[in-house]
């Protein structure tokens, strides 16, 4: 079985990891497997917090059917940084919650993190995090996808987001009827 | 990697991109797909907007006297980043409005406020335009006069809005006599030069007012006869006796017939409808009004303004202060009204500027005269209207201490004016957007200020969410916490633009509560005709 070989930091906290003998393995839908330190993926991701105190954790890699390798290599990367940086009370959430919680603005090295990535693994990735209930990382990366959105027109939005215009003629004039006040520039 | 579609989102993903964006970005992204509409929808997320936004006060928007335009006198603004600039800035000079400053002919004022949406009337009067100075948006009311009438003299205009409720506005007419002379002109000759000097220059744009003892008498000329030279004395002063009698007689059914009559037809411009209509609003309870009261009720309350009667709307109601001494409560969903007297409050000699408005626990009535501040809650329960005395308060010292200090006080407030770019204060530099109510510039009063005064205070208006009035000394504005006796200082409102004069003074103002919501259409058919 071949473990890939992530990158640097992942590699390191890999190794680590497997001198303490706590880590997990994550296998990403295409097979290829991650080492992730336990208590990271346990304080960041509610899904694997579960798994992980259920038992059913599987040594030769716990299978994500639904994440792709390069979006479950960036949630280790982040997890493994998310460790490195001072930990805060305050994100180690016990549920998700899409409602309430006030949003903490991203930090420097979570703004770094989502900006190099292209807008189709920022997209994975933010699927990635929803599915894994990471809700910090859903934040940081929803944060950067709704910094995309503002100040742009209708046409500009379907443009960087690849939406198709699945309005009729009618339904437009409707819908800008109703919202007028926010089209003020076309 | 295959090309990704962001609708593919998990729902729940999506409404937490979507709570992230202002208001306005919102709704953009809204109209991008079906099912970016339903996530919005489904989920109510500009309803959270419609809640949040509207809460707290950014400013007051102020009329002065003789002046060509209004100003907002509020906290300066500094924007945190080119991104906020763009999409929440409030313009406080309204600069969007198509008004051009520079003719002298392009006076205007705003006539009233609700809820974010202003309502003016530009073109020296001759024109309605409702705006979001938040949103930048505008649209006029098509006119419901002839373009030069004098439609202040009879008519009051009101805005009502409730983004809560709905999208759209109403405009309202409330006539301030019992016929709306403006469709048949009235026929006495005008009067304009026996009028106070003063006054034709106050308010120069307007004409001859109507007058009704002389729209009454016209309708009776037995007088005239009177003045006939073949009569013998006798007869005259027979003839005079009866005509002042007849005359008399008609008058005193006119006047004694109850104000206002049921049904109150009203003229209501419907932003829904696109269009004015006629909406007949029965009385419910007793008349507490005559048009005789109406007619010993001065059309303007002092010569200082406000120039029409202020008016509230809260809950779907519309509460107008009329002439005749009353509020009455207009309910523009189920098309009836009730009236109640204002309170006792007449001190005699004393002119005042009563102020109605919104606060926290519904409407508000309040005055000062004197230097006591009165303020009054309107009681609602059990369908019946009843003033209940919130405060009675002196403010002498207070008037003493901002004289006195005044100048030397830290000023959170500015008047926004066209060229006021070193008018604002240097030490403020934090990016607040809203007035902190609980913690600017308090002061304590010294005791043993005995000098002479001269000054008192009006009301400039209520905290919409907190019971706070606002205060001005000539232009000197403090903020006063009913509750803790707190005052605020917040600075000068005179617009460096405005000229100097002994008639220097505040017409009327509206407190200001931004709104990102509301339907405005940017109208580009105005004609300048």
């Amino acid at each position: 079985m071949e473990v890939d070989k992530g990158k640097g930091e992942a590699e390191e906290t890999r190794k680590v990891a497997e001198a303490d003998r706590d880590t997990v393995t994550l296998k990403s839908s295409d097979g290829k497997l991650f080492e992730v330190s336990k208590e990271a993926a346990a304080r960041l991701s509610t899904v694997l917090a579960g798994m992980i105190a259920g038992g059913s954790i599987d040594d030769n890699g716990t299978d994500l059917k639904q994440i792709g390798s390069e979006a479950l290599e960036n949630v280790v990367d982040y997890c493994n940084k998310h460790a490195n940086s001072i930990p805060s009370a305050a994100l180690i959430s016990s549920s998700i919650s899409f409602n309430t919680a006030p949003f903490k603005e991203p930090e420097e090295w979570e703004r770094k993190f989502v900006d190099r990535l292209s807008h189709d693994a920022l997209f994975d990735l933010v699927e990635a995090a929803n599915f894994l209930g990471m809700e910090r990382l859903l934040d940081v990366t929803c944060h950067k996808i709704s910094e995309m959105m503002k100040g742009k027109s209708p046409d500009q939005i379907r443009e960087v987001f690849n939406i198709k215009n699945d309005y009729t003629k009618e339904e437009l004039e409707e819908i800008r009827q109703e919202l007028a006040w926010a089209f003020y520039d076309d | 990697m295959e090309p990704t579609e962001m609708v593919a989102l998990p729902d729940d993903a999506l409404a937490h991109v979507f709570r992230r964006l202002p208001p306005r970005s919102l709704a953009i992204a809204r109209g991008a797909c079906n099912a970016w509409r339903a996530t919005v929808d489904g989920r109510a997320l500009l309803l959270l907007h419609r809640q949040h936004l509207p809460h707290y006060v950014h400013g007051v928007f102020v009329n002065y006297i003789d002046h060509c335009r209004p100003h907002l006198f509020s906290r300066p603004f500094r924007p945190s980043s080119a991104a906020a600039a763009a999409e929440e800035v409030v313009d406080g000079m309204l600069s969007f409005l198509p008004i051009d400053n520079h003719r002298v002919r392009d006076w205007w004022s705003v006539l009233d406020h609700c809820r974010g949406l202003v309502l003016c009337d530009i073109k020296s009067g001759g024109q309605l335009c409702v705006c979001n100075p938040a949103t930048r948006r505008w649209t006029l009311v098509p006119p419901r006069w002839p373009v030069g009438a004098i439609w202040r003299e009879y008519t009051s205009v009101y805005l009502a809005f409730d983004p809560a409720m709905s999208a759209h506005y109403e405009v309202v007419l409330i006539p301030t006599e019992p016929e709306r002379p403006w469709r048949e002109p009235p026929s006495p000759p005008k009067r304009r030069n026996e009028r106070p000097a003063f006054e034709v220059r106050l308010h120069g744009v307007d004409d001859a007012p109507f007058c009704l003892d002389d729209w009454l008498q016209s309708s009776s000329h037995l007088g005239d006869l009177a003045d006939d030279d073949d009569k013998d004395e006798e007869e005259k002063v027979f003839i005079r006796q009866q005509g002042q009698r007849q005359v008399q007689s008609s008058m005193e059914e006119d006047m004694a017939a109850e104000w206002p009559p049921t049904p109150w037809t009203l003229e209501v411009f419907s932003s829904s409808a696109g269009r004015w209509e006629q909406r007949a609003f029965v009385r419910h309870g007793d008349p507490v009004a005559t048009v005789q009261d109406m007619r010993l009720d001065q059309r303007r309350l002092t010569c200082r303004g406000p120039r029409q009667r202020y008016a509230a709307y809260w809950k779907g109601a519309l509460y107008v202060h009329c002439r005749g001494s009353f509020i009455t409560r207009f309910s523009m969903l189920n098309y009836d009204y009730q009236v109640i007297k204002t309170p006792e409050y007449i001190k005699k000699g004393i002119s005042a500027k009563p102020y109605l408005g919104i606060s926290e626990k519904g409407v508000y009535f309040g005055i000062v005269q004197d230097r006591q501040l009165q303020i009054w809650i309107l009681n609602e329960s059990c369908g019946r209207l009843e003033w209940v005395l919130k405060c009675e308060d002196d403010f002498t010292h207070c008037v003493q201490h901002v004289r006195k200090y005044g100048a030397q006080m830290n000023a959170p407030w500015i008047v926004h004016d066209a060229h006021d770019a070193d008018n604002a204060p240097k030490a403020i530099l934090e990016e607040r957007f809203e007035w902190d109510s609980d913690h600017d510039d308090i002061f304590t009063i010294e005791d043993g200020l005995n000098e002479e005064h001269y000054g008192s205070f009006d009301i400039l208006g209520f905290h919409p969410y907190k019971e706070v009035v606002f205060l001005a000394d000539y232009f000197t504005v403090v903020a006063y916490h009913l509750n803790t006796s707190k005052v605020q200082f917040l600075g000068n409102s005179r617009p460096k633009s405005y000229y100097r004069s002994f008639t220097n003074d505040i017409y009327e103002s509206f407190v200001y509560t931004p709104c990102m919501i509301g339907e405005l259409n940017e109208d580009s058919t105005m004609n300048e005709n």
